[in-house]
């Protein structure tokens, strides 16, 4: 079916971009530590960019058998665009070795496994505590099969699978339903002994206390770091943004403290955003993004990696539906040299997961959200677990105020999903409490 | 999809829908003076669900091979743990259209670039230094069919407008939001250049806006924030499937009074706003659901397996994103009601507090019952009088402490449209609210 398309735009067209998905997903819902419900399905869809005289035109449809009126539906839109003397053609096709990484079991798991996993998981958490419910959450898998051809003469494909699970475990305590979330997700099967440290960090929550507003050092777990860097870090070292002054950074400026390096990499074998090429066919690459501080390469795609006389860093993401964008691979923070941040300062809040992320203000960085899950600290020990509680502050002003960076690196589901991050106390951060 | 029916029932399975879905949507996306983006797409899914053997499963598929469907259904429901039981209902056979004055599809993709283009007027204002426009029309068609003998056909259509303006002066940049929807045609467009100004006003008054003092003070938020409140703090907490896995602070409080009795909230899936259902997911009528009843508890939102569950009615709240997701009790256009006082009593009532107004979104976590909202728009009252914008502003507390605390409630009413996301699913809902007043709110800012 691929190729009629390709035909049928090579009669009406010189410039052209076909990108090609299919999903195969197998979803389970559990309520009350029982599965609650499973589905199966297949999607699938076509993109179709062309260029006309230099003005663009995009159409997709999940209907491969009407590809004509797919492919006549953008010489349309190309024709009322206006001319876009900033693109520089599409990204051409460049010799390298697909490796594939493809695991066959996450491929093919069933609806039974799924069921087996989570009576195992649930039958984890009981062994910690048999109080405590696995309220509600939800188990995917997904088998994403792409392909992207275009005129330039790239034609690549590549099949990737992935598993996670996510959810609330909740115990009742004095009264008060007290709740942790959780979530996890990999390229291979998951883990299930996990599902003990979740049931440990529940119980780590319970007889929670309000904090009273003060001004106090701040930690943050990779978790919590990882959501903060999906607001303001995602904008600001975006090319797009940076061409159009939107973003604050400049190339060559120190945007972060001297102890943050930042590497963007979808080329380190088992990371989870680790792909061979980009959305667009671009190669994959691995850089920094910011070095000891310094921002030194913002991330591009085809488009405005050209535009500013540069290339694109393989950075291209998109869904059939709509047009690539810029977004992060695997976020890699350097690690620092601190075994444990927390024995570095003396009274702390400790915060892993928040209220509100995504309400924060991406461009000026300012936020003021709630603590989920969060603790206060003294003299190196988590004291109690806080509610009622808000942080506020800004996050370059935090970024610039650094104290220690913690030694062990964890990954979290953020943004693209890969994000590998360590533990970071930085100087203060406005408590809202009692 | 009669031959769908018909396999399932020769399998076993005592009941069984299938739906079709298919939508044409244009989309703009013009960003200084720029096409940022012009797509046009058509989709189309199948979906079906069976019970068998008192389990439900689902299938989709682009394709409309029902053997397949139906196989995979089945597979579903054997590895579902939960029994369910839908007890089946009167057949209903109707065709409802959502009315437009202008069909979008009358309209060419140039005529809509043309006047999007227009609305970029940011040489009417100083500190305007970029912005972006989106328009997006669906027209869609969905058709539903079941073992009781339903067969509905919804032809929708839905237009939307995104203003989006960026200020800047000195180093400070800030940008406001202001998004129009309807059930309804192009003619939502006629409203297009009053939400470009008003949405750029915005953004430049906030460049002088002061950092907001977070703590306790007595606040006024208004229609589209409150609504807010009723969707995100009540609203999630009746869902009855938060009941059911204990997500919920409401758990028990059937019948008492959880907040002040100046409170009565209500959902109502038949009123003409963006939530607007005819009918929900599963084919069921949607109607007024009472909520929250002068302060005391009274109802849930149900699906039909949550209602068969608690052995309650159906609430026509079963709603899923679209083919291929789970129906799950859902919100459709949820308010609290007017009361008596109104917005002059109730600001004359704040010496030190604030004026919250609109939302750029929240979260609650409605097992633990903490809700954090940050306000589009935030002003410092002071003896009854507005006397400063501040920014950066947030309100955040208890639900059942904040239902207490509210103290007055306005006789005007206003709503605001937008998507829920529960579960990984987006869905339209409406929210509104009269003015209220409540006491001792937590508000945090950054000063």
């Amino acid at each position: 079916m691929i190729d009629k398309i390709i035909n049928y735009l090579k009669s009406k067209v010189d410039e052209y971009e076909v990108f090609y998905n299919k999903n195969n997903s197998l979803n389970a819902e559990i309520a009350s530590d029982k599965i609650s419900f499973v589905s199966e399905g297949v999607t699938h869809g076509v993109a179709i960019r062309v260029v006309v005289d230099g003005k663009f035109g995009f159409a997709y449809t999940s209907n491969l058998e009407n590809f004509k009126d797919c492919v006549d539906t953008a010489l349309k839109v190309a024709k009322v665009s206006k001319k876009d003397e900033n693109f520089k053609g599409f990204v051409k096709p460049k010799t390298f070795k697909v490796v594939k990484d493809l695991n066959k079991d996450v491929v093919e798991l069933t609806p039974e496994y799924i069921h087996e996993f989570n009576n195992q998981f649930v039958s984890n958490v009981k062994e910690v505590n048999k109080n405590i419910l696995y309220s509600i959450g939800m188990f995917n898998k997904n088998v994403s099969e792409s392909r992207i051809i275009n005129s330039e003469g790239v034609d690549l494909d590549n099949k990737t699978a992935v598993n996670s699970m996510e959810g609330g475990l909740v115990i009742e305590n004095k009264g008060r339903l007290e709740m942790l979330e959780f979530e996890m997700g990999d390229k291979n099967l998951l883990d299930v002994n996990v599902a003990k440290s979740h049931a440990q960090r529940l119980l780590g929550l319970l007889n929670k206390k309000q904090m009273d507003t003060c001004n106090i050092p701040l930690i943050l777990h990779p978790e919590a770091l990882a959501s903060l860097f999906s607001q303001s870090y995602v904008f600001s070292v975006s090319g797009e943004n940076l061409f159009l002054k939107k973003s604050k950074f400049k190339i060559g400026e120190k945007v972060f403290d001297d102890k943050i390096t930042i590497t963007d990499d979808a080329l380190t074998k088992g990371l989870f955003c680790t792909r061979p090429f980009d959305k667009e066919g671009t190669k994959s690459q691995k850089f920094n993004v910011i070095e000891n501080g310094v921002f030194k390469n913002a991330l591009y795609d085809n488009y405005y990696g050209k535009l500013v006389g540069k290339k694109s860093t393989g950075n291209a993401q998109r869904s059939v539906v709509s047009l690539p964008s810029i977004l992060p691979n695997n976020i890699v923070i350097k690690a620092g040299n601190v075994k444990d941040v927390l024995n570095d300062v003396d009274k702390a809040i400790y915060v892993r997961g928040m209220l509100g992320v995504h309400t924060m203000n991406e461009a000026t960085g300012d936020f003021s959200v709630g603590v989920m899950e969060g603790h206060y600290v003294e003299k190196g020990k988590l004291k109690y677990a806080v509610k009622d509680t808000m942080i506020a502050g800004n996050f370059f002003d935090l970024m610039n105020n650094v104290v220690s960076v913690g030694k062990k690196i964890e990954h979290s589901l953020d943004v693209s999903g890969g994000c590998y991050m360590p533990e970071i106390l930085f100087k203060n951060v406005k408590v809202i409490g009692n | 999809m009669d031959k769908f029916l018909s396999l399932a029932e020769k399998k076993g399975a005592s009941y069984a829908e299938i739906m079709n879905y298919s939508s044409k949507k244009n989309a703009i996306e013009v960003a200084d003076k720029n096409i940022k983006e012009m797509s046009s797409g058509d989709v189309k899914l199948y979906s079906a669900r069976v019970l068998y053997k008192n389990r439900v499963g689902m299938a989709y598929s682009y394709l409309d091979d029902y053997n397949d469907l139906l196989d995979k259904a089945i597979k579903s429901a054997r590895a579902n743990d939960n029994e369910a039981d839908f007890s089946s209902m009167n057949a209903i056979n109707k065709k409802v259209k959502t009315e437009y004055k202008i069909n979008p599809l009358n309209i060419s993709l140039e005529e809509k670039k043309d006047d999007l283009m227009k609305l970029d007027i940011r040489n009417q204002f100083k500190k305007i230094v970029s912005v972006k426009l989106i328009y997006a029309d669906t027209v869609s068609k969905w058709e539903f069919l079941n073992s009781d003998g339903s067969n509905i056909i919804w032809d929708d259509c839905t237009t939307g407008f995104i203003a989006w303006p960026f200020s800047k002066e000195g180093n400070d940049m800030q940008n406001s939001l202001k998004i129009i929807r309807i059930k309804g045609g192009y003619e939502l467009m006629d409203g297009a250049l009053a939400a470009v100004k008003e949405a750029m006003k915005m953004a430049e008054d906030l460049l002088s806006a002061k950092a907001a003092k977070g703590g306790l003070f007595p606040t006024m938020i208004d229609n589209k924030l409150g609504g807010v409140f009723a969707h995100e703090a009540i609203g999630h907490a009746c869902e009855a499937d938060h009941i059911q896995t204990k997500a919920s602070i409401l758990i028990g409080k059937e019948g008492k009074m959880i907040g002040n009795d100046v409170v009565s909230i209500a959902d109502d899936g038949s009123l003409n706003k963006w939530g607007w259902t005819p009918f929900d997911s599963e084919g069921v009528k949607s109607s007024k659901t009472q909520l929250v009843k002068k302060g005391v508890l009274v109802g849930w939102l149900h699906s039909k397996e949550t209602a068969a569950q608690f052995d309650q009615d159906v609430t026509g709240n079963g709603r899923a994103q679209s083919l291929g997701f789970r129906v799950i009790p859902r919100m459709t256009n949820t308010f609290i009601e007017k009361g008596d006082s109104s917005y002059d009593e109730i600001l004359s009532e704040i010496k030190k507090g604030y004026y919250l107004k609109g939302s750029l979104g929240g979260q609650v976590d409605p097992a633990g019952g903490e809700f954090l909202f940050n306000a589009q728009e935030g002003y410092y009252v002071e003896n009854g009088e507005i006397k400063y914008m501040v920014k950066g502003v947030s309100l955040t507390g208890s639900i059942l402490e904040t239902l207490h605390n509210i103290k007055l409630v306005a006789n005007d009413m206003d709503f605001g449209h937008g998507y829920c996301g529960k579960a990984g699913q987006n869905v339209p809902v409406s929210e509104g609210s009269p003015h209220i007043l409540i006491e001792n709110a937590r508000v945090g800012g950054s000063q």
